[in-house]
């Protein structure tokens, strides 16, 4: 069977609704953040004052003249340990209030507002992407809100940056070029690479393709274009958060939400209470824990040779996949460690089996002169 | 009746037309119709918004976070109109005007 046809019949199949959404109870016995977080960071400066030292000395220490952009550049870190900030720092002239650029942290957000669009009913991800871009050619149909959440719409994508050639960049002309007056539409009218759900290839451009799924979901279910900070940020209490679109309105679900480091540490510490807060779930049931399992397209295959490029549904992950012979990529991280994680070193990591959050803003320029795992391991030992 | 300059330029614009016609191809990388210095301002006219109206950063910073390769472009931040125009290469210009804190910068068509 050729993969027009493939596609053509998994475009039916797709166009046929499902549902899905359920409750559950939230995690008892937790605290969580008023208008400004607990801090306990007097007390463990003193009790933990040489793990303070050795995580200081490898993310802070900054390598020749800032115009070289080079070495290991944390602008914050601030980390959170059972309910309260244990340390926080801000550096090379960034402060608490400043919102921060969070590249693709953003992609994580975009789960979670499509997670709160499944639990009011106004989303599956099941539904075929034509529901909510009905100008898209039939062949389009094939693809389902599932696969632009797992990396997996068989789109052909270049997922290439400021290192490579500007003219192969998929992403440079989704955001500066001729895609960045309709992102959603720029990425869907890609030509197919392989049949969707069939290959795992990390894509900016699925995230977006969700994002327009996701905001049109929240307008037909009644929903303003606030809909992220009535339904994510202010039951939070995240008052810095800003998302910005295209020219058509669309969220840039890929890369464009700011946010301070601590109002990052409150959605990680969202995450790690399961996607409930003070009033009750937010998040449907299982949402966190589906999303933060290995992918079944990675599992199939994965067109990304990246070792550390192991996903679940826009969530960075710490597990293996035997199938295609990956271990544990983080190093002395716990395997239920998982991180939204952004271009020049941004990262919210949550570990639940330490009841830690861990956020790092940044501006590492110098490809691999960051180490993830080692930042992770001597934040832990803060946090121990 | 053509005149050899208009014939030169027939053959010119169809010589390109080919050679464009060859370079999307399938299977040749996407020929995107990305133009490096239209890139280029559109890159800092957007980066240098987000900068100095989102993040709130001083321009300075802003003219160092957003120095891209090549470093040819000039940016203007207009602080009254919350807008940021970015030139390169005197035909090549982009801007990006602040929105609203929400809705931070976007980059006009």
């Amino acid at each position: 069977m050729s993969l027009r046809t493939k596609i053509t019949l998994a475009a039916i199949v797709a166009m046929i609704p499902t549902t899905a959404s359920a409750q559950s109870a939230c995690p008892a016995g937790v605290t969580y953040p008023d208008a400004t977080w607990p801090s306990r960071a007097q007390e463990v400066a003193t009790q933990r004052a040489a793990e303070i030292a050795a995580l200081e000395q490898f993310a802070f220490t900054l390598t020749g003249e800032d115009e070289e952009r080079r070495g290991v550049r944390t602008d914050s870190v601030v980390i959170v340990h059972r309910g309260a900030i244990i340390y926080e720092r801000y550096a090379r002239s960034w402060t608490a209030e400043q919102p921060h650029y969070a590249w693709s942290v953003t992609k994580s957000v975009m789960n979670v507002l499509a997670g709160i669009a499944v639990a009011r009913g106004y989303l599956t991800i099941d539904d075929s992407i034509c529901r909510w871009m009905p100008f898209l050619p039939m062949d389009r149909c094939a693809i389902r809100v599932r696969n632009a959440l797992e990396f997996s719409t068989g789109l052909d994508w270049r997922e290439t940056y400021e290192n490579a050639s500007n003219q192969e960049s998929s992403v440079l002309a989704m955001l500066y070029g001729e895609g960045r007056s309709d992102a959603a539409r720029f990425v869907a009218t890609h030509p197919f690479r392989d049949a969707p759900g069939t290959t795992y290839m990390y894509s900016s451009g699925d995230s977006n393709i969700l994002s327009r799924a996701v905001e049109r979901a929240y307008a037909a279910g009644g929903e303003d274009a606030d809909y992220p900070w009535r339904r994510l940020f202010e039951p939070l209490g995240i008052t810095s958060a800003t998302l910005e679109r295209d020219a058509t309105g669309t969220i840039i679900g890929s890369s464009w939400w700011y946010a301070t480091p601590k109002d990052m540490a409150r959605f990680g510490y969202f995450l790690l209470r399961d996607g409930c807060w003070r009033d009750g779930r937010i998040l449907p049931e299982r949402w966190v824990s589906d999303s933060t399992a290995v992918n079944p397209a990675i599992r199939m295959r994965r067109l990304d040779a990246d070792a550390d490029d192991v996903q679940g549904r826009q969530f960075w992950l710490n597990k293996p996949i035997p199938e295609q012979n990956v271990t544990t990529p983080w190093m002395g991280v716990p395997e239920d460690a998982f991180a939204a994680r952004g271009h020049w070193g941004q990262s919210i990591t949550v570990i639940p089996s330490r009841d830690l959050v861990i956020v790092r803003t940044a501006d590492d320029r110098q490809t691999g002169a960051f180490n993830f795992a080692r930042f992770v391991s001597l934040a832990m030992e803060v946090a121990r | 009746m053509s005149t050899p300059s208009s014939l030169r330029r027939t053959i010119a614009s169809a010589t390109l037309v080919a050679v464009g016609a060859l370079a999307s191809c399938e299977g040749d990388p996407r020929p995107y119709g990305n133009h490096d210095l239209a890139l280029l301002t559109s890159y800092a006219a957007k980066e240098m918004c987000s900068c100095v109206f989102v993040m709130k950063k001083d321009e300075p910073f802003c003219l160092r976070f957003t120095r891209a390769n090549p470093n040819i472009r000039t940016v203007r931040v207009n602080y009254e109109g919350r807008f940021v125009d970015a030139f390169a290469a005197l035909a090549w210009g982009a801007r990006a005007r602040f929105i609203s804190q929400r809705e931070g910068c976007r980059l006009e068509q």
